[in-house]
């Protein structure tokens, strides 16, 4: 698959189709691979692919808007990019999508902490292992053979639908009270592309900048619903978050949701509106009183 | 050489939770434990550093009644800061220039540091992405710690100041640490930071920071894991009886770090706050301290998700021709 | 003796229907509850789903938002867009914690006095039932 996306890589830069190709190298640190910007045909040899590519490149899209740019896309990438195009935020010329049809990415950390090098299944990230879209959903060339869906499971989010109200405001305190609010689940995420984010208005103020738990409370929450119905679950935010806070719990209970009582996934087509930019007469409305 | 055994010295730490307020490791970051058992050292170092105590991340300056009337939070408390990496407490050295000035002193970081006792524990098994050493010091340098301990196994080797080994109940002893001392140092990575300053001033304007912003998201996950960052925020909180005034920390990552009122920004861009970030640290610091604003600590390179690596982007800088 | 709990709930009404509804629950003499604090807005589209996780911030015990039945929206499609965010925010809230009777929707237009001050009782009689909440809750007063 390296090889693959190099020959287009460099197909792409040498022809002058793209300025830019946006991929993935070896990272300088064990079991990480990183963004990198390729700007010269000589320099595709950098481009590697593994299953530690876990950053979501559709993120640095909106930098490049209005210039050509190649961009290494797995299924959750090319989700990201269909929702930014489908919000308004991208044009679909403006991006050439070399897909990658992906088979997990797996968790460094919890490898590292373990003490193991090679990966196997039970390092994949959950919503990898319960991937329904591995195979790019839009794309200009796919760089391998389609890998076949995974069968959704949204068990953990289940497992805390169960416990009672009180129990699930423990377990919220205990995840949550982490965070320390650096924002890297946002600046992470395709979807946060916010101008200006809602913690960071202050004239009202929507939350205050400290510590306390329920700022902390409020921030997660507000994030969460913010990607309601636009999630695409690459699981960047999670990733990135150095408290490893378990993002996409709050993430997955919105996925799954939507896709219930709207049946609606987001970043899967070009032509469908956001789940919050329409309705239906006929949605259901079992929780008004 | 003095030396203590650790159940004795633990013993003794335990006993002066209340007569002191004992901030140590415990998991992630360091709390202030009610109990040596909360003790939790997660590998090396923890993810938060300890500048928590000597900054919180969320701290009260004044508050005021409703009938207006202010009354300025004092710090009065005595603090033991336990388990202090040498890298950290040269944080701490580092942050004093800031904060302790003739001109602006800080009240409430100098009383913090002046009532905090330092006992810093030597590193005698560095981490890959440690340092240290390019700085001048290493992972078995005392700095401004009031005691250094060199883990032993069973035991404690000491070194510092005379009454508080005496306040332990530290022994004479014949050992000393160099063995293990030479083996951590040689363990270092270095990077070469000779004329990086001058460099970094020189190509400022040219497009190396763009280059190496690319990459980067622009969370603050660097600045808020680093343990000389200080950049804060002054915030009002408004309460049903008064309020108060708050400091919190702040990043020069974020895009509102440097938001004006009119709206004009002038970091808007990545790279701009990208150079700021480096050449606080790179050339700054140095200009007007005489010392590098980093210890090499490794965090920032380590937690970065996007794998961002200062040490690559100083040696990039070394060489970098325009 | 220990007082009853008088919860604080805030009710956002549609100027069109459920704020003139309550109107006419008034000059008609109808008995309802004085807990719900009623927040006039154009209509229940105009309720950012934030207003709600805000008021809990705040310490409201419970929240209202009433708006106008499907199909009837003073705006053609207001209300339409509204339930969908309802929807999600209530079980996002729900999800982390916060009790589900401090989460309050109706549809009540400007004839239907009654069902307005019966929603009004239903919903003090929930919020009662949950009792001083406790979640999510910022620091309100001073302390040490």
């Amino acid at each position: 698959m390296t090889e693959k996306i190099r020959e287009i890589a460099r197909r792409l830069l040498e022809n002058g189709e793209v300025e830019l190709v946006i991929g993935f190298e070896k990272g300088t640190i064990p079991l990480k691979s990183r963004p990198v910007f390729i700007e010269k045909p000589e320099e595709v040899e950098k481009l590697i692919w593994d299953g530690f590519c876990e950053n979501n490149l559709a993120t640095y899209l909106r930098r490049y808007r209005g210039r050509k740019v190649g961009i290494v896309a797995k299924g959750c990438d090319s989700r990201a990019i269909v929702n930014l195009i489908v919000e308004g935020q991208l044009n679909r010329e403006d991006v050439y999508i070399i897909g990658v049809p992906c088979t997990g990415m797996y968790d460094r950390r919890k490898m590292i902490r373990d003490g193991k090098e090679e990966p196997s299944e039970d390092y994949l990230f959950l919503n990898c292992k319960t991937c329904p879209y591995p195979t790019p959903v839009l794309y200009d060339e796919l760089a391998g053979e389609e890998v076949s869906p995974r069968d959704r499971d949204y068990s953990d989010v289940e497992t805390i639908e169960k416990m009672s109200s009180d129990e699930r405001w423990e377990w919220f305190q205990r995840e949550f009270s982490r965070c320390i609010r650096c924002y890297a689940c946002r600046e992470a995420c395709p979807m946060c592309f916010c101008e200006f984010c809602f913690v960071d208005e202050n004239r009202p103020e929507w939350v205050e900048g400290g510590i306390h738990p329920s700022d902390l409370g409020f921030w997660n929450l507000g994030r969460a619903f913010h990607l309601a119905g636009r999630c695409v679950e690459c699981g960047a935010c999670e990733r990135a978050c150095p408290m490893e806070l378990p993002l996409m719990v709050l993430n997955r209970k919105m996925v799954k949701d939507v896709k219930e009582i709207f049946d609606y996934e987001a970043g899967v087509s070009l032509d469908e509106k956001p789940v919050l930019g329409t309705f239906n007469p006929e949605d259901r409305e079992d929780f008004i009183l | 050489m003095k030396r203590i055994e650790k159940n004795k010295f633990y013993e003794k730490l335990n006993g002066m939770i209340g007569e002191y307020r004992v901030f140590a490791p415990s998991g992630d970051r360091y709390r202030y434990i009610e109990d040596v058992s909360e003790i939790k050292f997660d590998g090396l170092l923890t993810k938060m550093s300890p500048k928590a105590h000597f900054l919180p991340q969320e701290e009260e300056l004044f508050r005021w009644d409703e009938k207006e009337n202010i009354k300025v939070k004092d710090v009065n408390d005595r603090y033991i800061v336990f388990g202090m990496r040498p890298c950290e407490v040269r944080a701490v050295t580092l942050l004093d220039p800031t904060f302790d000035t003739e001109k602006f002193p800080d009240p409430y970081y100098i009383n913090r540091r002046k009532n905090t006792i330092i006992i810093s524990i030597a590193c005698n098994e560095p981490l890959e992405t440690c340092f240290c050493t390019s700085f001048g010091y290493g992972p078995f340098t005392k700095g401004d710690a009031d005691l250094m301990l060199v883990d032993m196994g069973d035991y404690f080797l000491g070194e510092g100041d005379e009454d508080i080994l005496n306040l332990f109940g530290f022994t004479d002893s014949e050992e000393d640490y160099r063995e293990l001392k030479e083996k951590a140092e040689s363990r270092i990575g270095r990077i070469e930071i000779e004329g990086i300053p001058e460099k970094l001033e020189q190509i400022r304007e040219t497009d190396f920071f763009k280059k190496i912003t690319q990459r980067c998201i622009t969370c603050g996950t660097c600045t808020f894991l680093c343990p000389t960052c200080y950049c804060f925020d002054i915030q009002d909180r408004n309460r049903l009886n008064g309020g108060k005034r708050v400091r919190v920390w702040d990043s020069c990552m974020f895009k509102i770090y440097t938001h004006e009122t009119s709206g004009h920004n002038p970091r808007y861009e990545e790279h701009r706050r990208m150079r700021q970030r480096v050449m606080h640290k790179f050339a700054y610091y140095p200009s007007l301290y005489n010392q590098y604003g980093c210890v090499g600590c490794g965090r920032c390179v380590t937690y970065c998700p996007v794998n961002f690596d200062i040490r690559e982007v100083i040696r990039e800088a070394g060489g970098y021709n325009g | 003796m220990e007082k009853e709990f008088d919860p604080k709930i805030v009710a956002f009404l549609c100027n069109w229907c459920s704020y003139a509804g309550a109107d006419l629950a008034g000059v008609s003499r109808l008995q309802y509850p004085p807990n719900p604090e009623v927040i006039r807005v154009p209509c229940s589209g105009r309720v950012n789903p934030f207003y709600i996780l805000r008021a809990i911030y705040e310490g409201i015990d419970g929240v209202w938002v009433s708006g106008c039945h499907p199909g009837d929206c003073h705006y053609q499609t207001g209300n339409y867009y509204a339930r969908r965010r309802f929807y999600l925010i209530k079980n996002l809230l729900e999800f982390a914690g916060i009790d589900r009777e401090r989460l309050n929707f109706s549809w009540v237009s400007a004839s239907e006095a009654g069902k307005f001050a019966e929603t009004a009782k239903k919903v003090t009689e929930r919020v009662k039932k949950a009792g001083p909440i406790d979640k999510l809750v910022k620091e309100r007063y001073l302390n040490d």
